[in-house]
């Protein structure tokens, strides 16, 4: 049985070409939109715990690859996002990671597993945050992974016993990152055949990498034809799309893994069950 | 006795003067977004650009970083954790060390150390604002704490030993 129990996931898109009707506000009125998103998000997923459980929510992390050019600038700081998200919940986020890119969510859980005191360690909620808050082409299309796409995610992770070997936080050592990232998944899923791959979405010619490394291992499908390439989000946005149209009836184990441009990647199993929470939302915009 | 009452506090704030390798030659690793429509140009052209000297680039800002996660990690080899101002964009890839389980590296330090202070043996915290390129704001400053249990005396000789070489690369207290 693995120590990590997926209670819910929920996936809010993002319009990618968020101010093409209206004209783009100060970053800090954007921003503000975006946590109002976040807050939601946070209450849908929320909302099928009783009382006892959300007292047992120890934190929140709120990750990200592409958002920083404002609190580069100055334009926002971070405090004062926390500060914000504080007064409208109770368990929103309170710290912002981007520094492991498209890995960070499995570097914040790592880094809560070997922090967190045992008794609180029962509930562990991380967000996912990617938006092109100034329109710019680059984030909407570039060579390295074709179109992106944009939203919030956020996981609401159960830890039913002690974490041994359900998370791996690791960095290549080569500049082939995508071919070291796919044989460290090789090795990790090899003798768990009832384990299914969840993967970041690529376009065609990245993903003929992993048709050929990993041609017998179970994998969901790449939705990078749908989605575009939702940096970490993907591969919780892959299982929510998959157990909305296959619902588990049983307990069935993912190893959802992330890769970041710099080499920097994380793979957690996970379990998706009957009881999980699946929440897909409409495309939001700003109006 | 709580936790809290035995922890000692030590802090360093300094700002860096110069470039911090002296006569080493220095490669021009700051980039530029590639920018393709008017609205990219004009974003661009809005965003505040620092008036602050830039002295180091990608690679010595993690140098120095790397150095001072390596020293803190040999001074103190046991229950140390350490948090430290970084995000992306990283411009290239991290060093082994800053990876590792011990490290945290985020946004705004302050929530963490919050959390952190008095119940880990000794939490150091790096937070600074070294300049890479024309967009990062701040003055070139570095503060380093640290929220130590146990003997004060040997904390603040260690604290001592650990801040020594910043002066190396042109770090001087404020």
């Amino acid at each position: 049985m693995s120590a990590l129990t997926l209670r819910s996931v929920a996936f809010q898109p993002i319009k990618a070409c968020l101010f093409e009707s209206v004209k783009r506000p100060a970053i800090s009125q954007s921003f503000d939109w975006v946590s109002g998103l976040i807050q939601a998000q946070t209450e849908q997923v929320l909302s099928q715990l009783t009382e006892a459980e959300k007292a047992q929510i120890e934190r929140h992390f709120l990750c990200s690859t592409m958002v920083e050019l404002p609190f580069t600038t100055g334009d926002i700081a971070w405090s004062e996002v926390a500060q914000k998200l504080t007064q409208q919940g109770l368990n929103n986020p309170d710290t912002y990671i981007n520094a492991y890119e498209c890995a960070s969510w499995g570097y914040s859980l790592r880094h809560y597993l070997n922090y967190a005191k045992p008794e609180q360690s029962r509930f562990l909620l991380v967000s996912i945050l990617d938006a092109n808050f100034y329109d710019l082409t680059f984030w909407r299309y570039n060579e390295n992974w074709h179109e992106s796409g944009f939203g919030v995610t956020t996981i609401l992770l159960e830890v039913t016993k002690e974490v041994t070997n359900e998370l791996i936080t690791q960095c290549a050592l080569t500049h082939n990152s995508m071919a070291e990232f796919a044989t460290v998944v090789r090795r990790t899923v090899t003798g768990k055949e009832d384990v299914c791959l969840a993967l970041p979405f690529f376009p065609e010619h990245i993903q003929e990498m992993f048709n050929k490394l990993l041609a017998k291992q179970w994998r969901l499908p790449d939705l990078h034809h749908r989605w575009g390439h939702c940096f970490g989000s993907d591969p919780w946005l892959s299982i929510l799309c998959h157990s909305l149209e296959n619902p588990p009836l049983e307990d069935q184990k993912y190893m959802a893994a992330s890769l970041a441009l710099n080499g920097y990647f994380a793979m957690a199993e996970v379990v998706v069950n009957q009881h999980t929470q699946l929440i897909l939302n409409e495309e939001a915009a700003y109006v | 006795m709580s936790d809290e009452s035995r922890l000692t506090e030590q802090h360093f704030s300094g700002v860096l003067t110069r470039v911090p390798f002296k006569g080493a030659l220095s490669a021009a690793l700051a980039r530029y977004m590639p920018l393709e429509s008017e609205n990219d140009f004009e974003v661009f052209a809005e965003l505040p650009a620092s008036d602050a000297p830039i002295f180091l680039n990608f690679t010595e800002h993690y140098q120095i970083l790397d150095a001072l996660v390596k020293f803190a990690n040999q001074l103190w080899s046991e229950d140390l954790c350490i948090l430290i101002r970084l995000s992306m964009p990283g411009g290239m890839r991290l060093p082994a060390d800053l990876l590792q389980a011990n490290v945290l590296l985020m946004q705004d330090v302050a929530p963490e150390v919050a959390r952190l202070k008095g119940q880990v043996a000794h939490l150091l915290v790096i937070d600074d604002h070294l300049l890479r390129y024309q967009l990062e704001q701040g003055h070139n400053q570095m503060r380093i704490s640290l929220y130590s249990q146990g003997d004060k005396g040997i904390n603040q000789r260690r604290f001592a030993q650990l801040i020594a070489p910043l002066a190396d690369y042109g770090i001087e207290p404020i």
